[in-house]
């Protein structure tokens, strides 16, 4: 907390003008297209979107992930100055676990059900700390204990069928966070899992991001979730971001009409209130302008002729619309 | 004065669940424990809880898609479990079901028309081509959708033929199981408002199923909140959602998420200690007492009957227990009004 | 969202989606053209596949006027092959035909209802699992008198348990789909439920299966043949012929080989074609898009 004050300032992961695209029977699929956003230690992004966000797929091409044939990767994701889209792979699996860790969305499956979990948890020790079973295998109970796993010494040996949705959830980010990553990436940690323990597993991500300082970000569909710990929110929509600010900001004055759309959809809609129509597009060949004109109660003939570039509306406010920057001016 | 239209006593619900090795027991999943609801025409009734509440297990037995082991059910005054199965079918076209997942619930290998027109064909009835653009128009899809199977569609737009489907024989109940979850947000609304327009023109009984309190609150006249199988707290939706009596209803209804950071920060939300119980060895006494705050002795040993707090509202909590306990206890039985 | 397409490299990819398009055109035109010529043997200009002329003994393929040379009893093998045809693919076809309409029944009835039904048919049918495929076939042939329909009988015979066991592990995952429970929602009577929910989904992999064993048949129906457990001689039949041209395999490959490259190829054709139907069976296939 003393002599980190200054490296606080810099962000541990600075993404610009990221671009994932992959090749498909129907053509050149855009899933991510020109995305750019920063997160520093100790503060909590949240990315929303839904179908066809390309907000999970931004996530797994940060950690080189993505793996198919065709697919195009380009842009700079900079963690700590280094660009990991330009690494190697023995260096890029050096980093992944280590430094900057993804916790898979689905605590089903995101275990391997051939193994104890206290292996699976220990795994990131024994390969990027070099420490030894039985060293490892200590460790991996304290971890289990501070992620809210009751006798993890006992436990630490069952198999992930043996524990519910919650635990098994619990157990991923354990085993994310074994060896204190600056960057900790969640992607939809709580979506399948019931209100009672969403609420669990936020606190503990929060909890211990006080503890370890890192960076969290996370992925998400559901808005009360951003609410909850966001500090800074990033829309996307096909694959662009639409809006990015800090969360009260986004709540309190939202300018995207999607923005605007998803909140009311998710709040109470009341009488009169229209929902968005239609569906969010798949990015294929998408025509120039606006990706979410088809769908705008608002949307002019500059908006199908143009694609909206992300501007300041204030500080640390940027939106993506022909409309809004029109306002403002 | 509305009328009853589904009346069901004490449905219980027993599945078998399998062995350890050669040796072991088998042991019963109690799915839905002893449920007691009745619906008025026309009203909406959101069940909620979380999995294994048994809450899509009552949803099936209401209509007696799975067989209740014991309990009684009646619709429009007729018994249903004492019909045999030619009479079931017939009494099908007055209730149906919408279900969570929208592309599997169709027939893959038939077309949206013929999906439709085969459902019509099940009760002998009119499957021309008009009958079926007409069902389709009324949920907003266009005949373009006539010739698309199922994997071709999107999840909302399956959902809509899904509810096209439930709507075709006009029945006067439509089961819902979690037909939004697997939405995403923005057609999750369509799909609501939808489903409220349906409601006022065609006067159709809801019963909606899911664990998201926040769409519950939002459609539903009376929520009924079950936990292990039992219910918990019923009554009418605003003042329960205000005011929830029932120890598990209010923290269901305070972790759940709002989206309004203000209301709503992490360090305050707050949380319900412990996991929830197998449904296979529920403890004994009221079945929440293991992790609620107010727990006495009593509730370890007694299992709290639902008391009648209020007009219109139940709760199965002794905290709750009218001070003149004896006449009240003997009406357990009876819910809602 | 549409699948990524995985492709090690985009030659390959090429090459393999050539083959996916032409390999069954390839293969229906063979066996199209192998059945043709089957069916219309008592009207082609060829010879009479039992006239047995010493002169022609394992004489080479264009001697003597036969195109395909003579077998070890001087006769034609064109027109063996012809004729052999009728009796090879008979026997491929008819028993898998036959096996898969019973095994379909069984098969759906144990894998829909399940519980004590499934048990009965199963365990049943695990009786004839525990005997090896050929074994038991030689043994059901070894009991009748040996001919072609013994043939067609014992293969059977040996392959319902095979092809049932597939259809119930087909209709049993059909059966927890929730358009089934839909239907059953809506007031779909049983019969109704499995035949047009249960049949229409659960049997494309029994089909393609069946198109598969076709092919594995023609191989077992020749072995057979061979060990002189079908038809008798001096009738023509493909696995005969490769018995027959055993017995002269130094001095004429030909006679053994030949009959033995229909063999091959016939039961290549059948597993192309049944992997071909997989795909056209597919509802999901990206090629049924409409609008």
């Amino acid at each position: 907390m003393t002599a980190l004050a200054s490296a606080e300032e810099l962000p541990l992961l600075d993404v610009k003008n990221l671009r994932v695209s992959f090749h498909t029977a129907e053509g050149r699929l855009r899933a991510v297209d020109g995305v750019s956003f920063s997160v520093r230690a100790g503060r909590v992004l949240c990315i929303v979107g839904e179908s066809g966000s390309g907000k999970s797929v931004t996530a797994q091409a940060i950690l080189r992930l993505v793996d198919a044939a065709g697919a195009q990767v380009a842009g700079q994701a900079l963690y700590r100055g280094r660009d990991l889209l330009q690494l190697s792979e023995t260096e890029m699996e050096g980093l992944r676990g280590d430094r900057i860790s993804l916790v898979f969305q689905n605590p089903m499956t995101g275990l391997n059900p051939a193994f104890p979990v206290g292996e699976q948890v220990a795994e990131g020790l024994r390969l990027h700390q070099g420490l030894g079973r039985r060293a490892a295998r200590a460790r991996a109970i304290e971890l289990l204990a501070q992620v809210g796993i009751p006798h993890p010494e006992s436990r630490c040996d069952d198999y992930p069928h043996q524990f519910s949705g919650g635990m098994r959830q619990r157990i991923l980010i354990a085993g994310a966070i074994a060896c204190e990553p600056d960057v900790l990436i969640a992607d939809e940690p709580t979506t399948a899992l019931d209100v009672s323990v969403q609420a669990q597993i936020l606190k503990l991500l929060k909890s211990l991001q006080q503890e370890l300082e890192n960076a969290l970000v996370l992925i998400t569909h559901d808005l009360g979730v951003v609410a909850a710990i966001a500090d800074d929110v990033m829309v996307m929509y096909a694959g662009r971001v639409v809006e990015q600010a800090p969360t009260e900001i986004l709540f309190d004055k939202p300018l995207h009409p999607y923005t605007l759309g998803l909140l009311s959809a998710y709040n109470d809609g009341g009488q009169g209130f229209e929902p968005i129509p239609g569906q969010p597009p798949v990015p294929i060949d998408l025509p120039p302008g606006c990706a979410f004109r088809d769908r705008c109660s608002r949307a002019t003939d500059a908006c199908a002729a143009e694609a909206p570039a992300l501007r300041a509306v204030a500080t640390a406010h940027v939106v993506a619309c022909h409309l809004v920057v029109g306002a403002a001016q | 004065m509305t009328e009853v239209l589904l009346e069901a006593r004490n449905l219980v619900k027993t599945f078998k669940v399998g062995s350890r090795g050669l040796f072991g027991r088998t042991r019963s999943l109690r799915a839905v424990d002893g449920v007691s609801l009745t619906l008025r025409r026309g009203e909406t009734l959101g069940v909620v809880g979380e999995s294994g509440c048994g809450k899509s297990t009552l949803g099936r037995v209401l209509l007696r898609l799975i067989e209740p082991d014991s309990g009684a059910l009646r619709l429009n005054g007729r018994d249903l479990l004492a019909l045999n199965a030619s009479d079931l079918r017939d009494m099908r076209r007055h209730m149906q079901m919408v279900f969570q997942d929208p592309v599997g619930s169709l027939n893959p290998r038939m077309t949206v028309e013929q999906n439709l027109a085969d459902t019509l064909r099940f009760h002998r009835l009119a499957s021309e081509r008009s009958v079926v653009i007409e069902a389709l128009r009324e949920i907003g899809l266009s005949d373009a959708y006539l010739d698309r199977y199922p994997h071709e569609m999107s999840g909302g737009q399956a959902q809509r033929v899904a509810i096209a489907r439930a709507l075709i024989f006009n029945p006067e109940l439509i089961v819902l199981d979690e037909p939004v979850s697997a939405l995403d947000v923005s057609i999750r609304a369509q799909i609501l408002k939808l489903l409220a327009e349906l409601r006022a023109r065609h006067r159709i009984t809801y019963v909606f199923i899911s664990h998201d309190i926040g769409v519950v609150r939002r459609i539903s006249d009376r929520i009924a909140v079950l936990y292990l199988g039992k219910i918990a707290e019923i009554g009418d939706a605003a003042p329960l959602a205000a005011n929830p009596l029932h120890p598990y209803s209010q923290a269901l209804l305070r972790s759940a998420l709002v989206a309004d950071p203000r209301r709503n920060r992490v360090a305050s939300l707050s949380v319900i200690e412990g996991d929830l119980p197998s449904p296979i060895d529920p403890p004994a006494g009221c079945r929440f007492h293991a992790r609620c705050v107010h727990a006495t002795d009593r509730c370890a040993r007694e299992e709290p009957p639902l008391f009648d707090v209020a007009p219109g509202r139940s709760v199965a909590c002794f905290l709750h227990e009218p001070t003149d306990a004896p006449q009240e206890q003997t009406r357990k039985e009876l819910v809602g009004s | 969202m549409p699948d990524p397409v995985r492709h090690p490299s985009h030659l390959l990819g090429y090459a393999s989606k050539a083959w996916r398009n032409l390999g069954p055109l390839v293969a229906a035109a063979f066996l199209a053209l192998v059945v043709t010529l089957a069916i219309l043997a008592p009207w082609l200009p060829i010879a009479d596949p039992l006239d047995a002329d010493p002169s022609k003994r394992i004489a080479a393929i264009g001697t003597h006027d036969l195109w395909l040379g003579g077998d070890n009893q001087g006769r034609d093998i064109l027109a063996r092959l012809i004729w052999g045809a009728r009796i090879s693919l008979a026997i491929a076809v008819a028993p898998t035909l036959v096996a898969t309409l019973v095994s379909l029944f069984l098969g759906i009835a144990a894998g829909y209802h399940g519980r004590w039904l499934d048990h009965i048919i199963m365990r049943t049918l695990d009786v004839f699992f525990a005997f090896p495929l050929v074994l038991l076939a030689i043994a059901i042939a070894g009991i009748l008198q040996p001919g072609v329909l013994t043939e067609i009988v014992a293969i059977t015979v040996v392959l319902v348990p095979y092809v049932t066991r597939v259809a119930r592990t087909s209709a049993g995952q059909v059966a927890s789909q929730t358009y089934i429970e839909a239907a059953r929602a809506s007031g779909a009577s049983v019969g109704a439920l499995l035949l047009r929910y249960v049949l229409p989904n659960a049997a494309p992999p029994v089909l393609v299966y069946a198109t598969t064993l076709c092919g594995l048949m023609i191989v077992v129906g020749s072995g057979l043949s061979f060990l002189g457990l079908g038809v008798q001689p001096p009738a023509a039949d493909w696995g005969a012929m490769v018995a027959d041209g055993g017995v002269v395999l130094r001095k004429a490959a030909h006679a053994t080989l030949l009959p033995g490259l229909m063999i091959v190829l016939a039961a290549l054709a059948f597993s192309t074609l049944g992997e071909a139907l997989r795909e056209a069976l597919d509802p999901r296939s990206n090629r049924r898009r409409s609008s």
